[in-house]
């Protein structure tokens, strides 16, 4: 249901980054959904679609992994998937754990071009650099 | 040229940094803040009739989140309160930049409490902060014992449950002990109180308990 205002987000975000790097097309995206998010990788994909259009996202491959819920007991360490009949740890029965994945709603990397200019400078069209940011 | 760019940030960074802001003006100003998420109907109108006629010790005020309607905030208009109403426009979740410019049209000088009734829907407010110090998840006993595994997020981002609708309790199959000890089990500190906003009964717990934290919080 909000998906749009999610992609919008990652759109502002992404967008504003290319541009400061002189990116001028974006042509893939990657995030990370986590199961417990609220957010539906459905749902993401036709949003991106409609809010994309007239973008330099438009037309991008989305690309969404999506992280299962895993708790973690903080008595005995098992790790494990939470279950209908509760969290309640399979190995001790504790009820003290954790959830440590699941939440997640991360853009991981995006993949763009600067086009005149690369086409210009090298022959074979393409290059590919990696960078960090902090 | 073709370029990777490692992001690795949070979608909601931006909302998550207004919040942060929001945070900073709230504390500057002295007001502590309660976010309220539910399912519809659940009764978060209901717990703010019932809950800021019972202040004494804190003067309250509330901006209320509705998708298209000014129902809610007529139902408190008569408390002589600052209100504001913020309609989303079919948005199904408050962010951080609404309430921001909510509190343009809020005159918080006499204020120490300040009330965010979300729009009813369990899962898209969980995920976007409003620069809150508390969150509340109401749960009315006629929605069924299974919501807090179905919706985890909305009760892992809160740190109090209200059990409402308890009157109800004879005429449904709602464990209520079995959906402590669930939300316990996700969240060891989590507050509970049972409550029924039709009754009055438990309301004067949950009251006391929140004076309490509004001033130790200060
Ligand atoms: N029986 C009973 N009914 C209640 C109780 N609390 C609220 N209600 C009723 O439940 C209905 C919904 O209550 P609201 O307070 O409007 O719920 P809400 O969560 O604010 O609803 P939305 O803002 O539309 O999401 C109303 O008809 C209330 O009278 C209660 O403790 N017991
Ligand atoms: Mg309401
Ligand atoms: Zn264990």
């Amino acid at each position: 249901m909000h998906e749009l205002s999610l992609i919008t987000a990652m759109m502002d975000l992404i967008l504003k980054d290319a541009q400061s790097r002189g990116i001028r097309k974006i042509t893939r995206v990657e995030l990370k959904v986590g199961e417990f998010s609220g957010a539906y990788p459905h749902a993401l994909r036709e949003a991106f679609a409609v809010a994309s259009r007239g973008t330099p996202m438009e037309g991008a491959e989305l690309v969404i992994e999506e992280v299962p819920a895993e708790l973690r007991c903080r008595e005995c360490g098992a790790v494990f998937r939470p279950s209908e009949t509760g969290w309640a740890c399979p190995s001790c029965r504790s009820q003290n754990v954790l959830l440590q994945g699941g939440l997640e709603l991360e853009i991981q990397s995006y993949h763009g071009r600067d086009g005149d200019v690369g086409q210009g400078r090298s022959g074979q069209g393409y290059s590919s650099g990696e960078q960090e940011e902090g | 040229m073709s370029v990777k760019v490692v992001v690795g940030k949070d979608i909601l960074a931006v909302n998550r940094k207004r919040a942060e802001d929001l945070r900073a003006r709230f504390k500057q100003m002295g007001i502590k803040v309660v976010n309220i998420l539910s399912s519809p109907g659940a009764g978060k109108t209901s717990v703010l009739e019932a809950t800021i006629p019972k202040l004494q010790k804190v003067r309250a005020a509330v901006i209320e989140g509705d998708v298209a309607t000014t129902r809610d905030a007529e139902r408190l208009s008569h408390l002589g309160i600052p209100l504001v109403q913020i309609t989303t426009l079919g948005a199904c979740h408050l962010d951080a930049s609404m309430v921001w410019k909510a509190l343009e049209e809020m005159d918080l000088s006499r204020v120490d409490l300040l009330f965010i009734e979300n729009v009813g829907n369990l899962i898209c407010p969980a995920s976007f902060d409003l620069g809150e110090n508390l969150r509340v998840v109401v749960l009315s006993v006629a929605e069924g014992t299974d919501k807090p595994a179905k919706y985890p997020a909305a009760f892992l981002s809160s740190q109090v449950v209200l059990i409402n609708k308890t009157d109800l309790l004879p005429y449904t199959d709602f464990d209520l002990k079995r959906v402590l000890g669930e939300v316990r089990a996700m969240k060891p500190d989590m507050r509970t109180f049972t409550i029924s906003c039709r009754t009055g009964e438990g309301i004067d717990k949950w009251v006391e308990w929140l004076e309490e934290w509004v001033r130790e919080a200060q």
